[in-house]
């Protein structure tokens, strides 16, 4: 030994094993303490208390040959715990006491070791802690993914009644082309959109299907003009028809109507006032289109003349 | 058109039968008359047509049943035209009393209950440039309907260019066929 240097007592100690042996000893207990609360047994033919250990859940008997002896139901002691292996069955814990744990101690602590106190408390009860955590984590996703599903359900629901509805339209709607594009025979066979009361021609809330002439209608047919006042074509099937024209007397339109003012005979419409419109040079032939959802027939006045 | 028309619009159609009257009145020739009922349809289009007014000024000095303007006004009352009518009194016949501000105020007042989607005035005159520009500034449309020619030669048409400017959407009525061809025999006008 070198008597200039001082002597590291601690650096000894490490070196003769001391301090580990004591780190080691004092983890033990750490472990070996724990918080345990006593209950009535449940098993009658026993009147010993039992605890449980606060992280492995196992049964914790008063040790009845130490001083285990003055614990009672209800109780609850930081206790030595000693593990005991039987030859059969799980592990069971004997419980020293060291401090019973009652009103007079919790009075007595000081805010330190309360929070001492919650740490290992939370320590011990931590995996239970976890437990429920994940249990509630587990329901409450269920119940949210239930909504869902629920939820998306009722749209696919929904959707396929659009669905049928919209293909429902589609097919109507195909009708009315097939029915527009079969020309004069269609025209013939029902003159568009019949009416059957002054009621109905009145202001109402009905939805009305008019579209720019530009956009939907097609030439579907020709009228002959054998006089000045005269228009001739099987599209014009007997019966009443109100006749308009545009202020700027291009074009002329003809609907038929059960009241109205103008009457076809024989596929010949007597349109009063056309030679005012439209000049009349001799027999010519107009081209009319139609729409089948307005229901009539529309010419332009100042188109070009095609001689009969 | 910066605008396509929504089948599931609202239109309130209001007409300034006066106004209307002055620009067709070199129209409505013998054998032609002004179809109301044909002109709202036209202008509503494939949209949903809720309602029609009618505004005009009446005598009460005559008020018998052979009255042309009564007979007019109860023919629209009949096709579901909501007439509004002001009064004017013998010193002020032929004269438009209240109409343009009772044209104006229905417009506004449905534009705040929410009545309509689209409103189309059918009139020339500039008066209704404000209460359009209000209505509009509700988030409605307001859409104007004229008579772009000049009801007589060297006339001015009735159509300010102001309304031009503050609708939405302008229809010439010239180029609709909304004048009924008469029957050759003698038809009294409506």
């Amino acid at each position: 030994m070198n008597g200039n240097k001082p002597v590291d007592l601690l650096e000894l100690a490490r070196q003769a094993g001391v301090a580990q042996a004591r780190e080691h000893a004092l983890e033990a207990r750490r472990d070996s303490v724990q918080l345990v609360t006593f209950e009535h047994n449940r098993d009658p033919n026993r009147e010993l208390p039992v605890g449980r250990h606060p992280a492995t859940n196992r049964v914790v008997f008063p040790d009845m040959k130490r001083q285990g002896a003055g614990i009672k139901p209800g109780e609850t002691y930081f206790c030595d715990l000693i593990e005991y292996h039987p030859p059969a069955g799980p592990s069971v814990y004997y419980a020293n006491p060291i401090t019973k744990v009652d009103a007079s101690y919790l009075f007595d602590l000081r805010p330190e070791h309360v929070d001492k106190l919650v740490e290992v408390l939370l320590r011990s009860a931590q995996g239970k802690l976890l437990e429920q955590a994940r249990a509630q984590i587990r329901l409450s996703a269920e119940q949210d993914t239930k909504h869902q599903i629920s939820a998306l359900a009722a749209e696919k629901e929904a959707a396929r009644l659009e669905n049928d509805r919209l293909k429902l339209e589609i097919e109507k709607l195909r009708q009315l082309v097939v029915v527009g594009s079969n020309g004069d025979q269609a025209t013939r066979q029902s003159p568009v959109e019949p009416r059957s009361s002054a009621t109905t021609r009145a202001i109402s809330t009905r939805s009305h299907t008019h579209i720019a002439d530009s956009q939907t209608s097609a030439v579907t047919g020709v009228v002959n003009r054998p006089a000045a006042d005269l228009l001739s074509s099987p599209l014009l099937s007997d019966g009443r028809y109100f006749v308009h024209v545009s202020p700027n007397r291009q074009k002329l339109f003809i609907h038929p109507h059960p009241e109205g003012n103008l009457r076809a005979e024989n596929s010949s419409l007597s349109v009063p006032s056309l030679s005012i419109l439209r000049p009349f040079d001799g027999g010519e032939i107009l081209e009319v289109s139609a729409d089948p959802r307005v229901g009539g027939l529309s010419m332009s006045l100042a188109g070009t003349r095609h001689e009969v | 058109m910066l605008f396509s028309e929504n089948p599931a619009d609202r239109v309130m159609v209001f007409i300034d039968l006066a106004n209307v009257q002055k620009a067709v009145r070199n129209k409505e020739t013998s054998g032609f008359r002004l179809d109301y009922y044909r002109l709202v349809n036209e202008l509503a289009g494939s949209r949903r047509l809720i309602g029609a007014y009618i505004f005009d000024a009446v005598s009460t000095s005559d008020r018998s049943a052979f009255n042309p303007k009564w007979r007019l006004l109860d023919a629209l009352r009949f096709l579901g035209f909501r007439v509004m009518a002001r009064e004017v009194n013998y010193g002020e016949e032929g004269q438009q009393k209240e109409v343009d501000v009772a044209l104006a105020t229905e417009l506004v007042a449905c534009a705040f209950r929410d009545a309509f989607d689209v409103a189309i005035v059918v009139s020339g005159d500039r008066d209704f440039v404000p209460a359009i520009e209000r209505v509009r500034s509700e988030g409605k449309r307001v859409e104007v309907a004229f008579f772009g020619d000049a009801a007589l030669p060297g006339e001015k048409s009735s159509f300010s260019v102001h309304l031009q400017r503050v609708a939405d959407r302008v229809h010439n009525v010239d180029e609709l066929p909304v004048l009924q061809v008469l029957s050759a025999q003698l038809e009294e006008p409506a």
